[in-house]
C-alpha cells in the first residue's frame, strides 16, 4: 500500500478515535492497527490535534455573572407581571397546553379577552416560523424561510404588537380572573 | 468540560422550568464557564461571547417549561443548543467575518491563562487564530467534540444535522487544523 492508497478501516479511524465505532469493528481494527503504519500515523494526527484545542485557556467567567443573570431573569419575571417565571405562563396557548383552560373554554375566553386571542395567534405565527426554519416535511434542513430573515424589518412593527400584548396581557388576564 | 452528573442538572432544570429563580442562578453557575469559553472559541472574541453567554440563560429561563428531560433532552445539550443557534445567527447577522478574524487575533493576544512559555509552539494565539479560520459548523463540532467531550450524537443535536455529518465535520476540522498549524510552525520556525 503507498501512502496515497486508504487502507479499508480508514474510514472508521474517526469514530474508533472518538470512541464511537461498535465493539466488533473496534476488535478487527484493533487487530488490523498494528500492522499499518499509515492508521496508527492518521490516529497520531488526531491525537495531536485534539490535544492542541484540549489546551487552550478557557476564558474567564466575568465576576457575579451568574447573580447578575438571575437578576435579569427576576426583573424580567417581574416586569411581565409573575413571580418567579417568564411570560411564557401568562400566554394563552401556554395556559391551553397546560389544561389550565379547557378546551371547551377557548371560544369564550378569547371572545371576552380578544388580547388574549391576538396574543395566540402571534404565537403560534412565530412558532410555525420556527419549526419551519429547522424541518420540512421530508426531515431536510429547511432552507425557504427562517426567523433571521425577519431580523430587520416588518417584525419591529409585528414584534411591537406582540411585546404590548405580553405586557398588558397578564393585567387583564388578572382581571378576567378575579371578576369570574 | 461540563460535569457530567445528568440527574442533579436535569433536576436543576425542572426546578428551573417551575420558575424557581435561585435555582436558576445555579444553573447559570454551574453551565457558564463551559458556555463562554465555548463561544468565546466559536465567535472570536470575549465581549461577544459574554452578550451571547447572558442571552443563552435568559433564553433558558425563557424557555425552562419546555425542556423535556423524559423524552430524552439533556440540559447540557438543551443549553449548547441555544447557545449555539444564537451564536450562529449573530455571526450570520454581522456578516463580518473579516472583522471577527481581526477581533480573534487581538483577543488570542490578550491570552487568558497569560503569556506562553517560551519556545512553546503553537501557541494559544495561533490555535485560535487556526480555529477562527475553519468553517464554523467545523468549528463547533470541533469544540463541543474535545472541550465538551460530546458524543457525536449530542452535537448531532445540538447543530441540527446528522450523525454522519458530525463525524466529517470533526475529521475535516482535525486534518485542517494540522495542516494549518504545520504551516503556521513552517512560518514563523521553533
Amino acid at each position: 500500500m503507498t501512502s496515497h492508497d486508504p487502507c479499508d478501516f480508514s474510514g472508521d479511524l474517526p469514530a474508533y478515535h472518538d470512541n464511537e465505532l461498535d465493539a466488533r469493528t473496534r476488535e478487527r481494527l484493533e487487530r488490523h492497527l498494528p500492522g499499518c503504519a499509515a492508521c496508527r500515523r492518521t490516529l497520531a494526527g488526531f491525537a495531536e490535534a485534539d490535544a492542541l484545542v484540549a489546551g487552550l485557556a478557557d476564558a474567564p467567567v466575568p465576576d457575579g455573572f451568574a447573580a447578575s443573570v438571575a437578576a435579569l431573569a427576576r426583573r424580567e419575571a417581574e416586569s411581565i407581571g409573575r413571580a418567579g417565571t417568564c411570560g411564557e405562563l401568562a400566554s394563552p396557548l401556554s395556559r391551553e397546553n397546560s389544561g389550565d383552560l379547557s378546551k371547551g373554554d377557548f371560544g369564550d375566553f378569547y371572545r371576552e379577552c380578544p388580547e388574549a386571542g391576538m396574543l395566540a395567534f402571534f404565537e403560534r405565527f412565530f412558532r410555525l416560523i420556527i419549526e419551519f426554519s429547522s424541518k420540512n416535511r421530508s426531515g431536510r434542513a429547511y432552507r425557504g424561510g427562517h426567523l433571521d430573515a425577519f431580523a430587520d424589518c416588518p417584525p419591529d412593527g409585528l414584534s411591537g404588537a406582540y411585546l404590548r400584548l405580553v405586557s398588558m396581557g397578564p393585567a387583564r388576564f388578572a382581571r378576567e380572573g378575579s371578576e369570574s | 468540560m461540563v460535569a457530567t452528573d445528568g440527574r442533579a442538572e436535569t433536576d436543576l432544570m425542572r426546578a428551573v422550568g417551575a420558575g424557581d429563580a435561585a435555582a436558576f442562578e445555579r444553573l447559570v453557575a454551574r453551565f457558564q464557564g463551559p458556555v463562554i469559553s465555548f463561544l468565546f472559541r466559536y465567535a472570536g472574541d470575549r465581549a461577544t461571547a459574554e452578550d451571547l453567554a447572558q442571552e443563552t440563560f435568559l433564553n433558558v429561563w425563557r424557555a425552562a417549561r419546555r425542556f423535556d428531560p423524559d423524552g430524552g433532552a439533556k440540559p447540557s445539550t438543551w443549553i449548547f443548543t441555544i447557545a449555539y443557534r444564537l451564536a450562529m445567527s449573530e455571526l450570520k447577522r454581522r456578516r463580518r467575518f473579516a472583522e471577527f478574524r481581526e477581533r480573534a487575533s487581538r483577543e488570542a493576544t490578550k491570552n487568558p491563562a497569560g503569556p506562553q512559555a517560551p519556545g512553546s509552539v503553537p501557541d494559544d494565539e495561533a490555535i485560535h487564530r487556526v480555529l477562527a479560520n475553519l468553517p464554523e459548523n467545523q468549528r463547533a463540532a470541533m469544540l463541543l467534540r474535545v472541550r465538551e467531550e460530546m458524543s457525536y450524537r449530542d452535537i448531532a443535536e445540538v447543530l441540527g444535522v446528522s450523525v454522519s455529518a458530525v463525524e466529517s465535520l470533526i475529521f475535516r476540522a482535525r486534518t485542517r487544523l494540522r495542516r494549518e498549524l504545520a504551516e503556521h510552525i513552517e512560518r514563523t520556525g521553533p
